[in-house]
């Protein structure tokens, strides 16, 4: 099983940070999450990165799906994604997919 | 305490010192967000009030909104502001006096302080907004910023919240500008705890569900108003981009200055976020078209001018700009206008709570199963 991006379905309401770090930590907030969503909100330009097991950093950008390392970062007052927990599939029952309304996050295998 | 952080952050600005309060749960849920935030702003004397409501941050769908709360009314807080500045610390952040020199307010874990900047009084609001967010090392960072129009406490002058206009419809720029006061920035790394978090998830992912045939389909400001549906808006079309916790987004990006499907990020500055319906229903209406309109507003929310007041001097892009270069304006008013916040009928309710006006005026507040849907997060019921 993993976690299938499709960045141009994001709206960026932020539901997948938020609920990752709930089913983690039992806390609303977004900072131990393992997605994150990176916003240049000027430009309008957002996408998903997500640390996962295996692969290591998927970056989900608009502009077409890269995996690998890279992008992402929030600055340095967030918590860094590289210094997080990598995504568990929340033992089997994602709750990122569950609760993106746009199906951008989808379960895949 | 479940879904609030229990403490208010005051900052007077004649001293630069801050203090701390702590709040009780009786007064956090006891009435409104809003009644509490107005008899702060009572008690330090005609403060600017920011604050929360008691679902802000949840997972109750739409629950994005804070507010400003000063002597001109209540200003929402969307998008991403309401969230971020909950998650700051504070469930209110009060702001009083006047500093020697300018500056702006910024507050992230708990701390709330003034940083003077006299060199940000001739910078726009969204040059206002990039500077901070250098400065402070964190492209999340919410600004609701001033422009040159509040500071120089012209009519029409609204704040722009992290670059957009829109929410401002009470003028609260006049109290930043009459206070020196250039922008508040807000960072939110801090965590709400929830009495039950699988049962509060469930819960709001039945309600949500239970919204869906009311709402209908998702098509950015096109589901809240006839007018975007119209082929010039569709066709420069970027994204349709939500607010926190939003399953129905109305904010709709145009883009002007590239091709509206270039989807990588290249240009700083192609485009602009409409969800202000009154303004976008005025320049319509006065026969602009979208992509007018939306360069218009783009220099409108670099000013920090309301754009319906600032087309009271004409409706092509040339005499926005001359009215923006001249500082002439007609103050129109904005709560009373068709599609405004302020004039859907559960604005205070909704607002008070923590919940987007807009969203909730299309769903339907049902405070019964509102409450059904917030008490696994809050350990308690609603009311």
């Amino acid at each position: 099983m993993r976690l299938g991006l499709d960045p141009l379905k994001c709206v960026a309401c932020g539901l997948c940070e938020t609920v990752c770090s709930l089913n983690r930590d039992g806390v609303l907030g977004p900072m131990s999450s393992s997605i994150i969503l990176h916003v240049e909100d000027r430009a309008d330009y957002f996408g998903l990165v997500l640390k996962t097991e295996g692969d290591g950093l998927v970056v989900a950008r608009p502009e077409g799906g890269a995996e690998g390392q890279g992008g992402g970062s929030t600055g340095p007052g967030a918590k860094p994604i590289l210094l997080r927990e990598p995504c568990d599939l929340c033992g089997g029952d994602p709750k990122c997919a569950k609760v993106c309304p746009t199906g951008c996050i989808t379960v895949e295998g | 305490m479940f879904l609030r952080n229990g403490r208010t952050g005051v900052l007077d600005l004649s001293t630069g010192e801050s203090s701390e309060h702590e709040l009780a749960e009786e007064s956090l849920t006891a009435g409104s967000s809003l009644e509490l935030a107005e008899s702060l702003r009572r008690e330090h004397g005609d403060a600017v009030v920011l604050g929360t409501g008691l679902l802000t941050g949840s997972l109750v769908p739409a629950a994005c909104a804070g507010f400003i709360c000063s002597a001109r009314g209540v200003m929402p807080l969307l998008g991403y502001a309401g969230v971020e500045l909950k998650l700051t610390g504070f469930d209110f952040i009060v702001i009083k006096g006047e500093p020697p020199v300018p500056g702006y307010v910024w507050a992230r874990d708990g701390i709330a302080e003034f940083v003077p900047y006299e060199g940000m009084s001739s910078m726009d609001s969204w040059a206002r907004t990039e500077r901070i967010r250098a400065d402070q090392g964190d492209r999340r960072i919410q600004v609701v910023a001033a422009g040159p129009w509040g500071d120089s406490l012209r009519p029409g002058s609204s704040l722009a919240v992290s670059h957009w206009l829109g929410e401002d419809d009470v003028s609260t720029a006049l109290e930043f500008g009459r206070r020196k006061l250039l922008a508040v920035a807000f960072r939110g790394m801090g965590e709400l705890e929830v009495s039950d978090p699988e049962g509060h998830l469930s819960a709001s992912l039945e309600l949500r569900s239970a919204h869906a045939s009311r709402l209908g389909r998702s098509a950015g400001l096109a589901s809240y108003w006839e007018g975007a549906g119209d082929s010039g808006f569709s066709s420069l079309l970027h994204r349709v981009v939500s607010c926190f916790g939003c399953p129905h987004p109305c904010r709709s990006f145009l883009k002007v200055n590239e091709d509206p499907g270039h989807m990588a990020l290249t240009s700083t500055e192609p485009g602009y976020m409409h969800f202000d319906v009154p303004s976008l229903g005025k320049a319509v209406g006065a026969g602009m078209g979208f992509r007018d309109a939306t360069t218009a507003f783009m220099e409108c929310a670099k000013a920090g001018a309301d754009p319906s007041s600032v087309l009271a001097s004409g409706a092509t892009v040339e005499s926005v700009k001359g009215a923006l270069a001249s500082g002439s304006a007609q103050a129109v008013d904005r709560p009373s206008a068709t599609g405004s916040f302020r004039s859907l009928a559960t604005f205070e309710e909704c607002v008070g709570l923590g919940l987007c006006p807009r969203y909730w005026a299309k769903a339907g507040l049902d405070i019964d199963a509102l409450s059904a849907c917030a008490e696994p997060g809050l350990g308690r019921p609603l009311r």
